[in-house]
């Protein structure tokens, strides 16, 4: 990673274009390194292949365009935040599309049932045995179904700190709440799904 | 065993399962996330030309004509012809307007117009007065 460096010589032409061809190219590597684990983390709280690949695509294009001049060590934490904005927007919107269909006594909008599981139909690329395949799969799923249970903050507090990796300070930034906030969220979404997993998980 | 460790525990495995789960995506999914990060890049060059030279051009124009406005008043008030004569005559009296001086005088101005058509008619006499003490001074000096 290339550290933000003001630059304070003459703005020809030729350094324009080389600082744009190194920003582009960090963006790049920033982007295929979070994007497996970001499409991962929208499908888990959407549970829909289609929403969550749109939620990425939304987020990556929104950083790139807005934030790209930023120092680059606060790409992480702007990035899981548009993420997680655009997550809620499309909870919400499905939350009221299903509120409109059920007053008119139609069916919910119940995208995961819908879908098939990428997870489960892909090959497995590591050769492992078919049987620990199955349980490893089935173990993600309950994770999900518990982490789908918990309260929006506590989920997102979980993923992001626990699955992604971020620090309490980059959380926080993601989540727009102080740092106090997030240990709080964690330890809530930690007791709760330790209590939803049972001992064996 | 600790709370802290169950917690550590706990966390690990969930990372492993969802860093394992990212492994396994499918092709279509992939090939979205990359055409998603091509655009994004792209906008990232596309944006950059517009942020550090395209409001250069704009201001260094505008700072052209700023030059240009100002050299050409300059120049114009430079080349102006002098003030004219009755110009220069209607204000010769400034500097003695502007001390303090005279200031009581152009107060009662209309006092000093009607003093000098009172003292005019004496005027005459005096004036002879004058010539008859010039006289007697010939006289007195031819005399001496």
């Amino acid at each position: 990673m290339i550290p933000f460096r003001p630059w304070s010589g003459p703005w020809t032409p030729a350094i324009c274009r080389d600082l744009i061809l190194d920003t582009a190219q960090e963006m790049n590597r920033f982007l295929a390194d979070v994007e497996r684990r970001a499409f991962r983390i929208a499908q888990v709280q959407l549970r829909s292949v289609e929403d969550a690949q749109d939620a990425v695509q939304e987020a990556m294009f929104q950083l790139a365009k807005r934030y790209s001049a930023r120092p680059q060590e606060e790409w992480t934490p702007l990035f899981y935040k548009i993420l997680q904005s655009r997550i809620r927007d499309t909870q919400r919107r499905r939350a009221v599309r299903n509120r409109v269909l059920s007053f008119f006594g139609g069916q919910k909008d119940d995208d995961d049932d819908a879908m098939p599981d990428p997870i489960a139909s892909a090959a497995d690329t590591a050769g492992r045995d078919p049987s620990e395949q199955v349980a490893q799969a089935e173990a993600m799923g309950a994770l999900e179904d518990a982490l789908n249970r918990l309260p929006g903050r506590q989920r997102e507090a979980f993923m992001l700190r626990i699955l992604e990796g971020l620090d309490v300070e980059q959380t926080a930034q993601a989540m727009g709440c102080s740092e106090g906030s997030v240990k709080t969220h964690l330890s809530r979404a930690m007791h709760s799904l330790r209590q939803s997993l049972g001992e064996h998980w | 065993m600790k709370k802290q460790e169950i917690d550590d525990i706990f966390a690990q495995r969930a990372r492993d399962l969802f860093l394992e789960s990212t492994g396994h995506l499918d092709p279509e999914v992939l090939a979205r996330l990359r055409e998603a990060r091509r655009q994004a890049v792209q906008a990232v060059e596309q944006r950059h030309p517009g942020f550090s030279l395209g409001w250069r051009v704009p201001a260094g124009a505008l700072a052209l004509a700023f030059v240009a406005v100002i050299g050409g008043a300059l120049w114009i008030g430079g080349s102006a012809p002098a003030p004219s004569a009755s110009f220069a005559a209607a204000n010769a009296d400034a500097p003695m307007m502007m001390t303090n001086d005279n200031l009581d005088m152009y107060a009662d101005l209309d006092f000093y117009q009607w003093l000098e058509s009172q003292d005019q008619p004496a005027q005459a006499p005096a004036a002879q007065t004058v010539n008859d003490d010039s006289d007697d001074e010939d006289d007195t000096g031819v005399g001496g």
